[in-house]
């Protein structure tokens, strides 16, 4: 691949979704991208620190979504065209800015990339974000290639500066994380100097009049929509029914048609800009058909303003259909496939397909297994995370009065999952949201309220979203015990940089915001710990919650074992005394195996004893302590 | 219930959630997954094991007195006030190392003492006060057991200690205990998994006489008053004074019992057994008679130690008072009837003695005697 900032115009290369908005933001000639981490939206901002020096542009890394729209929002104000990324998650905690910045407007180009994840695979919700966009009224882009996804970004910086106002741009997984050929354009060279017009207000009042004037600049974009190239028809010229798709739905309904050999048929419209609805370009298509499908990931979004437009243009009555969602032809939940579009393009042309049998995901799991390593979702072999919940769920179980953890969003949510977590986690809401509720439980006392409770967040975390509920609890009195996994990683969304870890996005040293330090500027109790030490983490734990005393910090502080270089040696050398090892007997019952549940400890089932995987321990030693017979011992690596 | 259920949630639902634990340690120190703390037991994991030891060894289910009582003394449980009874006397130590900080007599003492030095066990399992929290210990010279002299009147789980005891060849031991504790051991002798315990080596029960313990939430309101390490002695004077007293060095605090019962715990209220029945010897006040102990002969092991202790000039004996004979058997029997009531009040039936089995008319003829 050639380097992404490269200026050979035309030349077509292969790149992934995230990568090609990269590109686009170059060829635009961005000057300012700002994001949080977050699957499946990290590449762009990745991708964007690690030229930034070449490129010319400034790359960071957000403590949280709403600074990044913030620090977008002000090379904006400065004349300068600016690029924020993150996670459908994401969206919510930048709202409140973006809900003051459709009305305050903007100057230089501002782009604000959403990524959905559909079904959920990296998320703890698959929230459509087009409804938000939607609410806030300004311009949304849905590209289905990475071709377009480039493409679509440069043309909403134009856009942007032409209106006057943000455009967001919904990718989806499969459209950021998918690999696809891309012709590449001019990289533009703007060296326009930032500067802030004082003659010039970004403010939203008069509330009316602001209001008044996005409603214009909704009008100005939907004529431009009409015309957009983003939106188009591919199929027969009397088509029965058209496949009106947005993002990967396209690629899917093409998909779906050509299995069925109903290219003479049916038609595909591809609606690319659907947000503000292009209302003649979709009248036109309606008037060539009395069926449509909808295509689209997660909410019935375009489906719902399809039905307005054919309501209002008189098209939709009991002859004239539009099937999708709503009419139940296409699942409401979870991601789309090309199967779902298949079966539901057959059930309405009344072609025969023989859907994919119900067995099928088993048959080919069973055809995979002996292909890849049956493998449950868990922490990694040494994850000091492991280490802190099982000292947790030991502290719970002592203090006898059914605590739980008030969790967050990172790593650590592995608790929740049975095959290696504790399920000590009982609250798990958003980011910061683990502090946040525990400050409200601690007040519950007064109601007979007695469960302790830990409030659980990562480093990262901390920085996101949590801070504010730590002051909360300080200052109302709240009985809280916050723990905070430092890790020294946003380790989850694959080890981008954070305020505690010296280093910025673009590989540049920076300042540490010491945690601790923070915590005592707040006058709050703040203890350090090594999740490792699981005897005496577990017994000052307990203290700690037999403790009512206000709001009160640990830090759990060990490196994420996956930022120990490669072939680093372990710490130590972990092996099982089988002479010792007690197996399933009463008095153990494979305690290491079924209740520690480390992947580097396995089952013997031959010799009915336990025994380390060598290949997957990283010889923490950890587990030592969990073994009634002390059979499984360590020694200092060679 | 199921016999399929791992033991452990069928420890947890009969006696754990029902509030029948008595905290005697009989099912723990074995495994990872029970652990004592802070005067309950705490369920670390869930446990598939069916046949589990800490589900067999606790005295809290199915306990068949005829069978332990066959066991222990070769008849059938009889029923009577304070059990099998060879011998009731009154006794003290003659040690002063012993006296000096002794409940009472310091007769459990001496007998221990004794039985270590003279080889009838190498090992006495005891209760320790560690920083204010009583803890089952093991000690393998008479001297270390002064250090276990006194009652803390807060429930301990001895048997911890003797579960995680480790014999070597020719090890035997000894083990002090209160009723519910001595009860475990001699039904641990009765249970199928015995073997994979150390109740074979057990070679000496020494019973002490109980009517109540307490919850170590009572720690709470001692440490109101002096440092818990501070505390060298609890006791309860004999009526009228219905107090509870604690010392320091220098200090002594008086409770009154109606401001401690509250920390009893509800398995006392269904103990039925106030002299340790299942024992060699057996323990307790002597009342009226300041510095001596009740002392229940059972066994002739226990009868042998007593004259041991005598003849070696380390414990003095006399005969028991007829009138504290009375009073004691009074006792015994009152709380033997209290418990069947609470019993059959807590089970709803009185065919439903909980975890007791003991026949039918026996249970009548206490029910009907005051």
């Amino acid at each position: 691949m050639v380097a992404l900032t490269a200026n050979a115009a035309g030349k077509t290369e292969l790149l992934i979704g995230n990568e090609a908005i990269a590109r686009g933001a170059l060829e635009a000639g961005v000057r300012v991208a700002a994001s949080y981490p977050g699957t499946p939206s990290s590449e762009i901002l990745e991708n964007l620190a690690a030229v930034a020096e070449e490129a010319g542009l400034y790359a960071e890394w957000s403590v949280n979504e709403k600074v990044a729209v913030e620090v977008g929002a002000a090379a904006s104000f400065a004349g300068l065209r600016a690029i924020v990324s993150f996670k459908h998650e994401g969206l919510n905690v930048a709202l409140d800015t973006l809900c003051h910045l459709n009305l305050t407007g903007t100057k230089g180009g501002l782009v604000v990339v959403v990524c959905d994840d559909p079904g959920g695979w990296s998320s703890p919700s698959e929230n459509d974000s087009r409804a938000i966009v939607q609410w806030l009224n300004v311009p949304l882009f849905e590209p289905s290639t990475p071709q377009e996804a480039k493409d679509m970004t440069r043309w909403a910086f134009e856009l942007s500066e032409q209106t006057g106002t943000y455009c967001v741009m919904r990718s989806i997984t499969r459209v950021s994380h998918t690999t696809g050929t891309v012709v590449l354009g001019e990289i533009a060279s703007r060296d326009t100097p930032a500067h802030f017009d004082t003659s010039k207000l970004f403010v939203f009042v008069p509330i009316i009049k602001k209001h008044g004037n996005l409603l214009t600049k909704v009008e100005q974009v939907k004529e431009i929509f009409e015309k957009s190239q983003f939106n188009y028809y591919e199929g027969p010229e009397h088509p029965e029914l058209v496949m009106i798709s947005s993002g990967s739905g396209r690629l899917y309904s093409a998909e779906a048609v050509e299995c069925l050999r109903l290219e003479k048929r049916v038609g595909i419209v591809h609606l690319g800009t659907t947000w503000p609805v292009p209302a003649k370009f979709v009248e036109k298509q309606l008037s060539q058909t009395s069926r449509v499908l909808v295509v689209e990931e997660v909410d019935p979004f375009v489906e719902r303003n399809l039905k307005v437009v054919a309501a209002d243009s008189g098209w939709l009555d009991r002859d004239h259909v539009i099937y999708g969602k709503a009419s139940g032809h296409i699942k409401p939940v979870g991601e789309l496939s090309p199967e779902i579009v298949i079966n539901a393009l057959a059930r309405l042309t009344g072609i025969k397909h023989e859907p994919r049998s119900k067995e099928y995901d088993e048959r080919a799991k069973q055809a995979a297994k002996d292909l890849v390593i049956d493998r449950e979702l868990m922490w990694c072999p040494g994850c000091p995370h492991r280490a802190t919940f099982w000292t947790i769920k030991n502290a719970f179980r002592l203090d006898g009065r059914d605590g739980f953890v008030s969790g967050d969003i990172g790593c650590y949510a592995l608790d929740r999952r049975g095959a290696g977590g504790y399920l000590a986690t009982k609250i798990a809401l958003a980011m910061g949201s683990g502090a946040g509720v525990a400050s409200g439980l601690g007040k519950l006392d007064q109601f007979g309220f007695s469960q302790p409770v830990i409030a659980v967040c990562g480093d990262s975390t901390f920085y996101h979203a949590a801070i504010p509920a730590l002051i909360n609890a300080k200052y109302n009195r709240s009985d809280v015990i916050m723990m905070i996994l430092d890790n020294s990683a946003t380790a989850m969304t694959g080890f981008q940089p954070h305020p505690g870890v010296g280093v910025n996005a673009m590989g540049k040293a920076a300042p540490v915001v010491d945690i601790e330090g923070l915590c005592r500027g707040l006058d709050i109790p703040v203890e350090v710990m090594d999740p490792f030490d699981i005897t005496e983490n577990t017994k000052r734990l307990v203290e700690l919650m037999s403790d009512r005393s206000g709001a009160r910090v640990v830090i759990m502080r060990h490196p994420c074992v996956l930022l120990r270089p490669p072939g680093e040696k372990t710490p130590f050398k972990v092996s099982v005394d089988i002479s010792k090892c007690r197996g399933d007997e009463c008095g153990c019952a494979k305690y290491c195996v079924r209740a520690f549940k480390c992947p580097g400890l396995v089952w013997d089932r031959t010799r009915g004893r336990a025994q380390i995987d060598e290949a997957v321990c990283v010889g923490c030693g950890v587990c030592t302590c969990t073994c009634p017979a002390s059979a499984i011992m360590k020694e200092p690596s060679e | 219930m199921s016999p399929e259920l791992p033991g452990l949630d069928r420890l947890q639902k009969q006696v754990l959630s029902q509030g029948l634990c008595s905290f005697c340690g009989a099912c723990t120190g074995m495994c990872p997954y029970l652990v004592p703390f802070k005067g309950r037991v705490a369920v670390m994991d869930s446990c598939p094991v069916t046949e589990s030891r800490c589900c067999q060894f606790c005295p809290q289910i199915g306990v068949d007195l005829d069978l332990v009582a066959r066991t222990l003394f070769g008849v059938s449980y009889s029923a009577e006030p304070i059990g099998e009874v060879r011998e009731v006397i009154i006794a003290r130590s003659r040690e002063t190392e012993v006296r000096e900080r002794a409940q009472y007599g310091g007769t459990a003492s001496t007998l221990i003492r004794v039985a270590l030095q003279s080889g009838v066990i190498s090992t006495a399992v005891l209760a320790k006060l560690v920083e204010g929290v009583p803890q089952g210990v093991t000690v393998s010279s008479a001297k270390e057991v002064l250090d276990c002299r006194g009652s803390s009147y807060l429930v301990c789980p001895v048997l911890e200690a003797f579960h995680r005891w480790q014999p070597e060849d020719n090890d035997r031991v000894g083990i002090v205990g209160t009723p519910c504790q001595t009860l475990a051991v001699a039904h641990m002798r009765t249970c199928s998994l015995s073997a994979q315990s150390n109740i074979s080596r057990a070679n000496l029960v020494i019973g002490l006489f109980c009517t109540w313990a307490l919850s170590h939430s009572f720690r709470k309101v001692l440490a109101k008053w002096a440092p818990l390490s501070a505390i060298r002695k609890t006791d309860i004077p004999p009526p009228p004074a219905s107090v509870l007293r604690a010392y320091t060095a220098d200090r002594c605090l008086s409770i009154p019992l109606d401001d401690v019962k509250p920390f009893i715990p509800p398995a006392c209220a269904l103990c039925w057994d106030m002299t340790a029945e299942m024992t060699d010897v057996s323990v307790g006040a002597a009342e009226g008679l300041e510095g001596w102990n009740t002392v229940i002969i059972r066994t002739k092991k226990g009868q042998e130690l007593v004259r041991t202790s005598v003849s070696e000039g380390l414990l003095e004996t006399e005969e028991l008072p007829k009138a504290n004979l009375d009073h004691l058997m009074e006792s015994a029997r009152l709380k033997k009837r209290r418990a069947l009531q609470n019993r059959v009040r807590k089970s709803g039936k009185r065919g439903d003695l909980l975890y007791l089995k003991v026949k039918h008319d026996t249970v009548e003829r206490i029910l009907r005697n005051a």
